[in-house]
């Protein structure tokens, strides 16, 4: 078909093929004319929002002052921003060098290792979010900025530092102290120190920014301290400050209330916060120094007396002690302070046993706790035990020979005797033992110095002589066995006397002092014991004070006594001793009673350091005067 | 695109050769396009633009633009029927926008449909001035695809534009009335109907992945419309009658 159209109207259709072709031209002018009909979106939509405005700023540096002081490879920058908006991120530069950037807002690590000793500028740029809503902030581009500088200097090698403790001062019932900041890098922990007793570590802190604290120990009088820094592997020993409080737990009153009671009144702690806290209490002590057993232990801060029963002595001492257990280097010691009560008082007591005595006016037995040393004494109500018929250590009788009570040595405490069980005791007739001319001095003169052991003194009528009895109550009803075993005159007051047992297996001696209306027991003693040595079966030394001595020697023997004067190394024996010294020997046959008159120190007046002054006996050290020697020098001044 | 260009030329210039009488028809009209996907696609966008914390707008949805096109009638010798070529061009779009002081954003989705017809066309009434014909042409389509996000402030600058090519095709029925005015010339006014196949955006630069909404849907570009033309034709007497 195609063939026969161009073979029959190819001229024809020439022209309208150049129709076509205009209209083809006018078909690409359309085409063309289609980019103006292409969708092209024009509208914008503006979101009614205004820019915000900055709000407050405050920036300070926590670890360091304004100029920052640092060493190492890096150090720890710490910070507090306080600011309306949020922080976004920090940058840090040095010398407008960028060096870190964070977005924590408390601290941040700068490295320093490449710098070189010297000064450098440390730029802080704060961003903070806006929060504005706006698109910037949306995709986190939109800031407040806030620039700070501090001026940095970096060191070469550690800086010296020493803390300073800017006060001390009560408050609330505590103590609180104040030191400087450490403001170096690298800090671990400041020490907190009370060395008034050595370095007694009371806190730890690891808080850069603690600078105070309130040292929950203390309650008074005078302390010390000193807070270390412990920073990068270093301790900076800090300034040790000393602090005097007022409280000094001080004895405000003694006031005698009655013939054997005191009330013994101090000063309050004002430390209530740490003496509740730390179970402090007030530790009364009844001497002039605080030992190791106080009379009262008071918990309560707001108590401040006591009443103490007192017994023995004309002078009583009291102090008060405000104790803290856990740290006794806290204690407060104050004063003591000073009463008399034997001067005004006559006393009157009757003496029980070895440590136990009965006061008529008290109608009370009392517990001498140490004889030796304290003349402390526990009231016991007798009236108040019940009856118990225990064997125990010791028995005694009451005033009116009437009770008995028994004792365990273990216990300390004093138990009402089964009455029954020494019935025979108190049925037994002493008086059958007392001689012409004499009477029983008391019933309290009566003692029981073991269980079945009885002493008995009694006196002649004009009461210049006395008389001791010993009675075996195993053997009681033999009157035979109820052996006087030493009819012992007593010339004097103030003898001792001294008892020693026939029974092979009671190798103790007794020791008695006639003291006024009452009878002494001053101790027992074995011949292992170096004050009261066993000489032979029948011979003792008893007793040796103040340069006295005094032998007794039962049946009659020959002894000599030498002394020997020590100081330093040197030995000077002088010999034999009644030739020098005077000493007065009697030609008793039951003892010699000797005497040695300290015009024995007038011979070594001379030499410059005695150190003790031994006795012997046939060249046998009996004792030595090393422990009173305190006594001899004080003889030595008053001669 | 040009290469179409080129083998439609070429088609109108054949069929030209053998044509007896031609007429043009230029017209101007609009779509009503679904395109259902892309409306679920952009609605989907504009909540997450607002829960990043963006209060942005839709300001276009895919309006019906104004549809050109051209097509080229010719009558056959001793047939009834006409040869129908055309070329038509669609362009829509859609835009998020927001703006403040800070600076703006934009999500822009631009569609050019570029289509191309070959049909006959039959009259179904035939008056003195007054002609209606029924045309039934086939259709291929070539669209461009243009995404466009752009995110500018004071300090930060996103620009984002990327292009996808997809062609598909389909049929068209249409009634055309025709008003003669002159000897030459004549208005029509036509309503068609386009069905077409929607082909799936695929991401060619990314391999067999496919364009998704948030919904993990594949997002079909359904180009099917219902159409509605006005236009101007002008008659050709390309052959002379034979003389007696």
């Amino acid at each position: 078909m195609l063939k026969t159209v161009f073979k029959t109207g190819y001229n024809q259709r020439f022209a309208t093929l150049q129709n076509s072709s205009i209209l083809i031209i006018i078909l690409f002018l359309i085409i063309g004319a289609c980019d103006i009909l292409t969708f092209k979106p024009e509208d914008k939509f503006l979101f009614d929002l205004d820019p915000p405005e900055m709000g407050e700023l405050d920036f300070h540096l926590t670890n360091f002052s304004d100029t920052i002081f640092v060493w190492g490879n890096q150090f720890n920058l710490e910070y507090s921003i306080t600011t309306s908006d949020s922080v976004a991120f920090l940058n840090f530069y040095l010398d407008e060098e960028f060096n870190c950037s964070t977005t924590d807002t408390t601290q941040v690590t700068i490295y320093t290792q490449n710098l070189t000793p010297g000064s450098y500028i440390l730029q802080i740029e704060i961003c903070l979010k806006t929060e504005s809503g706006s698109l910037e902030d949306i995709i986190g581009e939109e800031y407040f900025l806030g620039t700070y500088q501090y001026p940095l200097i970096y060191y070469d090698t550690v800086p010296p530092y020493q803390t300073q403790i800017i006060a001390i001062t009560p408050e609330s019932g505590s103590l609180t102290l104040t030191w400087e900041k450490y403001y170096f890098p690298y800090f671990e922990a400041y020490k907190v120190f009370n060395t008034k007793e050595g370095n007694n570590l009371i806190k730890e802190i690891t808080d850069q920014n603690t600078t105070c604290l309130v040292d929950s120990f203390f309650l008074g009088g005078y302390t010390q301290y000193r807070v270390d820094v412990e920073a990068g592997n270093y301790l900076f020993t800090g300034e040790e400050y000393e602090y005097f409080d007022s409280y000094n737990a001080d004895i405000l009153n003694l006031e005698l209330i009655d013939d054997f009671l005191v009330e013994v009144t101090w000063d309050i702690c004002p430390y209530y916060q740490n003496f509740s806290s730390e179970g402090a209490s007030y530790n009364i002590h009844e001497t002039m120094n605080p030992g190791n057993n106080p009379i009262a232990i008071v918990y309560n801060i707001e108590e401040n007396s006591i009443q103490d029963e007192v017994l023995f002595g004309s002078n009583n001492f009291y102090c008060c002690q405000v104790a803290n257990p856990a740290h006794d280097y806290y204690d407060v010691i104050g004063d003591h302070a000073h009463i008399e009560i034997g001067n005004s008082v006559p006393l009157y007591a009757y003496y029980i046993a070895s440590d136990v005595f009965y006061i008529p006016s008290h109608d009370s037995f009392y517990l001498v706790h140490d004889i030796n040393y304290v003349l402390h004494t526990t009231r016991i109500d007798a009236q108040s035990y019940s009856s118990q018929a225990e064997t125990n250590k010791a028995i005694f009788f009451a005033k009116d020979g009437t009770s008995a009570y028994s004792k365990d040595y273990f216990d300390d405490v004093i138990i009402e005797h089964d009455p029954v069980s020494l019935s025979t005791i108190c049925e037994y007739d002493l008086s059958s033992f007392i001689p012409e001319g004499y009477e029983s001095c008391n019933e309290n003169y009566i003692t029981v110095l073991t269980e079945n052991k009885i002493l008995y003194l009694i006196r002649n009528n004009d009461e210049t002589m006395y008389r001791l009895y010993y009675f075996d109550l195993n053997n009681i009803i033999d009157p035979d066995f109820l052996i006087n075993r030493f009819p012992l005159d007593i010339s004097e007051s103030g003898n001792f006397i001294l008892f020693g047992s026939t029974n092979p297996t009671d190798d103790n001696v007794y020791l008695y002092q006639v003291s006024g209306q009452v009878l002494e027991f001053l101790g027992s003693k074995t011949q292992e014991h170096s004050d009261a040595l066993f000489i032979s079966d029948y011979q003792y030394l008893i007793y040796h004070e103040m340069g006295e001595c005094w032998i007794y020697s039962y049946p009659e023997n020959d002894f000599l006594v030498s002394f020997s004067l020590n100081y330093g190394l040197e030995n000077i024996n002088i010999d034999p001793v009644t030739e020098l010294l005077g000493g007065q020997l009697s030609d008793n046959n039951q003892q010699i009673y000797m005497t040695f008159d300290l015009g024995l120190l007038e011979v070594i007046d001379t030499i410059p350091a005695i150190t003790y002054i031994d006795i012997n006996l046939y060249n046998n050290v009996l004792c030595s005067t090393a422990g009173y020697f305190y006594e001899l020098d004080n003889k030595l001044d008053s001669k | 695109m040009k290469k179409n260009l080129i083998i439609i030329i070429i088609l109108i210039t054949c069929v030209n050769i053998l044509a007896q009488t031609s007429s043009l028809e230029i017209s101007l009209g609009t779509e009503f396009l679904q395109l259902s996907d892309f409306k679920d696609f952009l609605n989907s966008s504009l909540l997450d633009i607002k829960e990043a914390g963006i209060e942005a707008k839709i300001l276009e949805e895919f309006p019906n633009f104004p549809v050109f096109s051209i097509y080229w009638i010719q009558g056959i010798k001793d047939r009834e029927y006409q040869l129908i070529t055309g070329l038509g061009h669609y362009s829509t779009g859609s835009r998020i926008y927001y703006e403040d002081y800070s600076g703006f954003y934009r999500n822009d989705i631009l569609i050019n449909s570029l289509s191309f017809e070959m049909g006959i066309r039959l009259p179904i009434l035939v008056m003195r001035n007054f002609l209606i014909n029924f045309d039934l042409t086939a259709v291929y389509q070539s669209y461009k695809t243009e995404f466009i996000y752009e995110l500018s402030t004071n300090n930060y600058l996103n620009h984002y534009k990327k292009k996808y090519y997809h062609n598909s095709g389909g049929l068209k029925i249409n009634f055309n009335n025709q008003i003669n005015l002159k000897e030459k010339i004549y208005l029509f006014l036509s309503v068609g109907y386009d069905f077409i196949y929607p082909p799936t955006i695929e991401l060619q630069d990314i391999g067999e992945t496919y364009f998704i909404d948030p919904s993990n849907n594949k997002v079909d570009l359904n180009m099917s419309s219902l159409d509605l033309m006005i236009g101007i034709g002008i008659n050709f007497q390309t052959q002379k009658p034979e003389s007696k």
